[in-house]
């Protein structure tokens, strides 16, 4: 058993909290994810999971064992490191060997399990190679090849793919999430890139200023984020927001922005007076957004003020009154700039945060 | 789980005392060291200097602050303060120049240039006291080849070891020095910085080198376009860009200056008279030669410390410099 | 190709020459000058002791070289050889040199990679020593020398060691042994060393003395080289302290036995073959290893 769990972690730096009061269990063989922007305390929680931060407050369990004061090397994890942290002056081989030798292996035992692990990974052939003489991909296999060689029970992963170009970035996502399959190995995997965080975690946690802000599924986060940061930070382009409060007209419950009026079905509008909520905030996904014909009923109406094409869609920056709003459109037709566009958007897609705590109130 | 299971694989860095005694053994060596031949002699200094000792260091008498108010208003201090500045002034400057003309001149790009580029910088290989043996070849009054030289060109022959000028004869006070330091060359002085220059050489040589390395080589082609020939080009990008090596270079000098002792006593032992006795040497005739007055080679030694103090935290500015704008 | 073309790419190979050509003259001039010193040196030391006695300035051209002037060193005040006085300092320059590197890796290696208390205090204290040169300290540290060497003499417990500190290795490389020149220069060089390195020894089960050892030591070889020559250089130029701490001829490093020998004007062509003798293995020394001095007297920050 392999689960990895964080209860009411809270580590100072001075005055700094760069982890506050984390609770957190990665279930085992999970491939899990901490997601945050940089600075929020992702990798710290990471290091004490690690062992190479202590804990200013809370324990950390692996399996059932209480770990707050076992060192490092005794939690049966590895690490893989942003920047790989291979030894410039060692070869492949002996970079991959390193952790072995502090473990009473025999030579020739060693030699077996270094192999396998190359081959696994597809790096047999360099391993007389010095770093220096390796690609980015190829140096992330040799970090890969490095944790996996003691068979840990969880791997730990900082950034790992963040110092390689765009192209083996895809693909290491991949290969990354076959390895996790093969290993049948609890994966801890931090990033500040929401891509991979959404295509390879099977659940994600997403953080903020130390603290934890959400956990779930990665379409659950993305369908309904917990506040307002969690929406913002997750989803390209970034989701829309619009300050406004629940009002009555036309005998529909909805919710009136500077911009224009939103209808809500009954039933969120009945929670949401319970709730006593007075000011919100609206978000909306570029993508939920769509243009309506002239008779129709339109939320908004603007022009259209900058049209970024990527192929095979068009994001749209549509100028309202008083902001402006991105809309995710299909590639044809093509909107000209200028063009006036009358939007509509389905209520179910619409996200209540409470002004105030900034938490979701709905629907 | 006991509490004793839960600390027992505590990390003995968790406690601050557990991870000094951690960095203890680190540390033990070089604070031993520093220790005794550092800090030690330092504080022992300041205490040395509130008693004289008679020459054969039977007794020791307590003087307070009155010895060190005597070495320091001393005419011989005084005079020692000036043949150092003037030594300090005649080592720096041209062995400055002359580093800087060979290394621009080593810098070219030519065929062959790195063997210049070695003999120019060659002179570092030579220690205090071979660069001396080679300057009294050069110097000596019977076989000194130099002399030969001078009247060649017309001069008449110098006493180089043994004429003092401005630093001896009834000259009783520093200002009395001063008025004659133009008009009455301090040959002795000037013998031992010609060996002193000269084993600097190649010290700045590397040093300016280093420095022009780091001149990127667009600003030249820039200046180019604009028309620059090569004597602009030395002054208007060279210098300019070269100026904070040169600073680096004069205060490294001037250290060396200070620290000079080894030319001294080969070449002059300080003379003739006080002529070439810088402070460190008369440190050193105060101290070690009779009648040993050891409180009083202290105190000097502790001025000596004040001036260098002021220089290398200098020279540390200038080095924070360098390493962190990097 | 034609000869009118092939005598052209000659002639032009040739212009480029002799547009060379005072650059070389110029190079060669100020070379010249600069070994003069060394040149007439190096003749001197061959002229027999005859050519010193005669009126005027000896020839400056070895017409009668006596190259057994090189093999005879050993000085009438002395009778000490030139070797003797090399192996003193061979053996002085050694022990310092290895004796620094090993106590300025290890508090390098404090600085850079441990954190405990009052490090900031420490480090500010070693930086200052490099403020302390040794010079300022002679006399309290000569008194620290002799109150060893009395006690090693008369002292019991200690006489069985069989060490002396004044005329003794000991006494000549004891002052010298730390360095704050050096702990600065290797902590900057340990510092570039990534901390994710440490982090990953520590997953793998590697202490600070370990990594220490197979990582950083490798990885800091250039560093360790500038300050293995810096560290040679120094000591091999030592003059005052030696000159305070040995009264046997015996004992003498090689700067206080050219200094010495020079002043002895029977043997005054022998000790120009030995200041020849004792310059030539630090020029070789220099020229190979140039480039990590250069880095040395940047504090590290120039890439050699």
């Amino acid at each position: 058993m392999a689960r990895v769990f964080f209860q009411d972690v809270t580590k100072r730096f001075g005055r700094v909290f760069a982890v506050r009061e984390l609770t957190l269990e990665v279930h085992d063989q999970e491939f899990f994810v901490l997601l945050g922007p940089s600075g929020c305390g992702k990798t710290t929680a990471l290091r004490i999971a690690a062992g190479l931060e202590e804990p200013t407050d809370g324990d950390i369990y692996i399996g059932d064992r209480l770990v707050n004061y076992v060192a490092a090397k005794d939690r049966d994890l590895a690490m893989v490191f942003q920047n790989y942290a291979l030894y410039p002056h060692m070869s492949v081989h002996d970079n991959v060997a390193f952790g072995l030798r502090m473990r009473q292996y025999s030579r020739s035992e060693i030699d077996r399990l270094v192999r396998e692990v190359a081959e696994t990974l597809g790096i047999g052939d360099l391993l007389n190679r010095k770093p220096g003489q390796l690609s980015g991909g190829q140096r992330q296999r040799v970090a890969l090849g490095r944790a996996m060689v003691r068979r840990p029970q969880a791997f730990l992963m900082d950034e790992p793919l963040s110092n390689l170009d765009a192209k083996m970035r895809v693909q290491m996502r991949t290969e990354l999430v076959r390895l996790h399959r093969k290993l049948g190995a609890t994966f801890i995997y931090v990033t500040h890139d929401q891509v991979e965080a959404m295509t390879m975690g099977q659940r994600i946690a997403v953080l903020n200023d130390g603290t934890l802000q959400q956990v779930g599924p990665p379409q659950e986060v993305y369908d309904r984020p917990a506040n307002r940061f969690v929406a913002e930070f997750i989803g390209s382009p970034a989701m829309n927001f619009l300050e406004g409060g629940v009002v009555r007209e036309n005998d529909r419950d909805g919710i009136r922005t500077p911009e224009g009026f939103l209808a809500l079905p009954d039933a969120v509008s009945a929670e949401i007076r319970q709730q006593g909520v007075r000011s919100f905030v609206v978000g909306i996904r570029p993508e939920h957004l769509t243009p309506v014909a002239e008779q129709a009923a339109a939320a908004f109406e603007g022009t259209a003020d900058l049209v970024e094409s990527l192929g095979s869609e068009q994001h749209v920056t549509v100028a309202l009154k008083e902001t402006a709003i991105v809309v995710r459109l299909p590639s044809s037709p093509r909107i000209e700039r200028g063009a006036t566009l009358r939007l509509a958007v389905a209520p179910e897609h619409l996200h209540l945060f409470d002004a105030e705590t900034q938490l979701r109130v709905g629907p | 789980m006991t509490v004793a299971d839960q600390y027992a694989g505590r990390r003995s860095w968790a406690w601050p005392l557990g991870r000094f005694l951690t960095a203890l053994p680190f540390l033990l060596p070089s604070m031993a060291l520093f220790g005794a031949f550092v800090f030690y002699p330092l504080g022992k200094s300041v205490y040395l200097g509130f008693f004289i000792s008679n020459p054969f260091r039977t007794r020791q008498i307590y003087v307070g602050f009155d010895q060190y108010k005597d070495v320091l208003a001393s005419s011989e201090f005084a005079s020692s303060l000036l043949v150092t500045a003037t030594f300090t002034l005649y080592t720096v400057a041209p062995a400055i120049v002359i580093g800087t003309a060979l290394a621009v001149l080593a810098n070219q790009k030519l065929p062959g240039i790195v063997i210049f580029r070695t003999i120019f910088s060659s002179t570092i290989a030579a220690s205090v006291a071979i660069s001396a043996v080679f300057w009294l070849v050069l110097l000596h009054p019977s076989i000194g080849v130099l002399n030969e030289a001078v009247e060649g060109v017309g001069f008449s022959r110098v006493n180089w070891l043994r004429d003092g000028g401005w630093a001896v004869g009834d000259r009783a006070t520093v200002f009395d020095m001063v008025a004659a330091w133009f008009i009455d060359p301090n040959w002795a002085l000037i013998s031992v910085s010609l060996a002193t220059v000269w084993m600097n050489i190649g010290l700045f040589t590397i040093i300016v080198l280093a420095g022009l390395q780091t001149i990127p080589e667009e600003l030249y082609e820039a200046a180019r376009v604009d028309g620059a020939g090569r004597w602009a080009q030395f002054w208007h990008v060279t210098l300019p860009m070269l100026s904070p090596t040169l600073f680096f270079a004069s205060v490294v000098g001037m250290i060396f200056a200070f620290q000079s002792f080894g030319q001294i006593d080969i070449l002059t032992q300080g003379g003739p008279v006080d002529a070439s006795n810088v402070l460190l040497y008369s440190i050193y005739q105060t101290g070690f030669e009779q009648p040993f007055r050891v409180g009083a080679a202290a105190v000097q030694s502790l001025a000596l410390f004040v001036i260098m103090l002021v220089l290398t935290l200098f020279q540390f500015r200038l080095l924070a410099g360098r390493v962190f704008y990097r | 190709m034609t000869a009118a073309q092939q005598s052209s790419r000659i002639a032009g190979v040739a212009q480029r020459w002799l547009r060379r050509l005072p650059a070389y003259a110029v190079l060669t001039f100020c070379a010249a000058l600069l070994l003069f010193p060394l040149y007439v040196t190096a003749v001197y030391s061959l002229h027999p002791l005859t050519e010193f006695l005669n009126e005027g300035v000896p020839s400056l051209w070895p017409s009668n070289p006596q190259w057994s002037n090189y093999f005879k060193s050993g000085s009438g005040v002395s009778n000490t050889p030139i070797g003797r006085f090399l192996f003193n300092s061979v053996v002085v320059a050694v022990v310092i040199t290895a004796a620094q590197l090993v106590t300025a890796t290890l508090s390098a290696y404090a600085f850079a990679f441990l954190r405990f208390p009052g490090r900031n205090v420490l480090f500010v204290l070693f930086l200052a020593t490099m403020m302390v040169p040794l010079e300022v300290a002679i006399i309290p540290n000569f008194q620290t020398i002799q109150w060893l060497d009395h006690h090693f003499r008369t002292q019991a417990w200690l006489s069985w060691t069989q060490i002396t500190w004044i005329d003794g290795y000991p006494g000549l490389v004891a002052p010298f042994l730390a360095t704050g020149f050096g702990t600065f220069l290797l902590r900057q060089a340990f510092l570039s060393i990534p901390g994710e390195l440490r982090d990953a020894a520590e997953m793998d089960g590697y202490g600070h003395w370990r990594f220490l050892l197979f990582v950083v030591v490798p990885l800091a070889r250039g560093a360790l080289a500038t300050l293995a020559i810096f560290a040679f250089l120094q000591a091999w130029n030592q003059y005052l302290w030696p000159l305070l701490v040995t009264n046997d001829p015996d004992m003498r490093t090689v700067q206080i036995g050219i200094a010495a020998e020079a002043s002895d004007v029977s043997r005054i062509n022998i000790a120009f073959a030995g200041t020849i003798t004792a310059f030539l293995p630090m020029l070789l020394l220099v020229v190979v290893f140039q480039r990590y001095l250069v880095r040395g007297l940047f504090g590290g920050s120039v890439k050699g």
